[in-house]
């Protein structure tokens, strides 16, 4: 029960740094989206730029709801090997993202992120959910 | 000392025990968080002389009432006593308004603040509706006792 009780809280405050990293993004999109335009870009490209970046983060806002569900529900929680893989990916999310700010990275990096920092997890906690809800294995 | 044919009903609330438990993690990390936001905030922004040291107190006085908060609240859940959830539930008022506080009349308000005062309210209001659910049903089944 040791090992479990440690990567409950872990795994929970991973989480919440990722989704508290994502809304910061909200405000601190528009250098990130400078960055990845040419020196001299027009109103179309900079919006086109930012629709796709939108989309990334409340995906990934909707994500991170998912698997919280997952989480406070309990079906997940005190899987280890869920609760693994997802504290190390959220992580470094929360680590690779706060670069993304500070260092203003290109936007188009952000879709690296996006795919092994939170896709990868919610596939994780869906295949878990289906598991235990879908096949009552524990 | 059960007494025959009667049967004993777990009253507490395990939501309610879940939300107490993470919040005391979360609230550690709000802590540090916001404890590390005031050294930025006082080498890098030009204070008014009062102002820092007062809300540096107020951090304090916010760690102390919300551990006393969750510490009624999560025994007073599991021994089903109403006295520990009213002193938890009543400890809520300034627990929010220091929140408050630190959302939107404090010096200076940064990203970061809003988010963190913000998971925090949410779980204030989640543990607020369940401990009042979970002290009805505490005091209905004591009238039948």
């Amino acid at each position: 029960m040791a090992t479990v009780n440690g990567i409950v809280p872990a795994r929970f405050l991973t989480l919440i740094a990722h989704l508290i990293i994502t809304i910061n993004l909200y405000w601190t999109r528009r250098d990130n989206i400078e960055a990845c335009l040419p020196e001299t870009y027009t109103q179309d490209q900079y919006n086109q730029k930012d629709t796709e970046l939108l989309v990334g983060l409340s995906l990934m806002l909707a994500f991170a709801a998912v698997e919280l569900t997952g989480f406070f529900t309990g079906i997940s929680m005190f899987l280890p090997t869920v609760g693994m893989l997802s504290t190390a990916a959220h992580a470094s999310a929360a680590v690779s993202l706060s670069y993304f700010v500070f260092e203003q990275w290109e936007c188009d990096l952000y879709w690296w992120v996006f795919g092994f920092c939170s896709a990868f997890p919610l596939v994780v906690e869906i295949g878990a959910m289906i598991a235990i809800l879908g096949f009552k294995k524990t | 000392m059960a007494a025959r044919g009667r049967q004993t009903v777990i009253l507490s609330s395990l939501p309610l025990q879940v939300l107490y438990y993470l919040n005391g993690w979360y609230f550690s990390f709000f802590w540090i968080a916001e404890a590390l936001i005031f050294v930025y905030k006082g080498e890098v922004l030009p204070f008014p002389s009062t102002n820092l040291a007062s809300e540096i107190v107020l951090l304090f006085l916010l760690g102390i009432i919300e551990v006393i908060r969750l510490f009624f609240g999560s025994k007073g859940n599991l021994t089903e006593r109403i006295i520990s959830m009213v002193v938890s539930i009543l400890l809520c008022l300034p627990v929010l308004f220091t929140v408050l506080f630190f959302l939107l009349w404090q010096t200076y308000v940064l990203r970061a603040e809003v988010i963190l005062c913000a998971i925090l309210l949410v779980f204030l209001g989640l543990e607020l509706i369940l401990g009042v659910a979970a002290m009805v049903s505490f005091a209905r089944a004591e009238t039948f006792r």
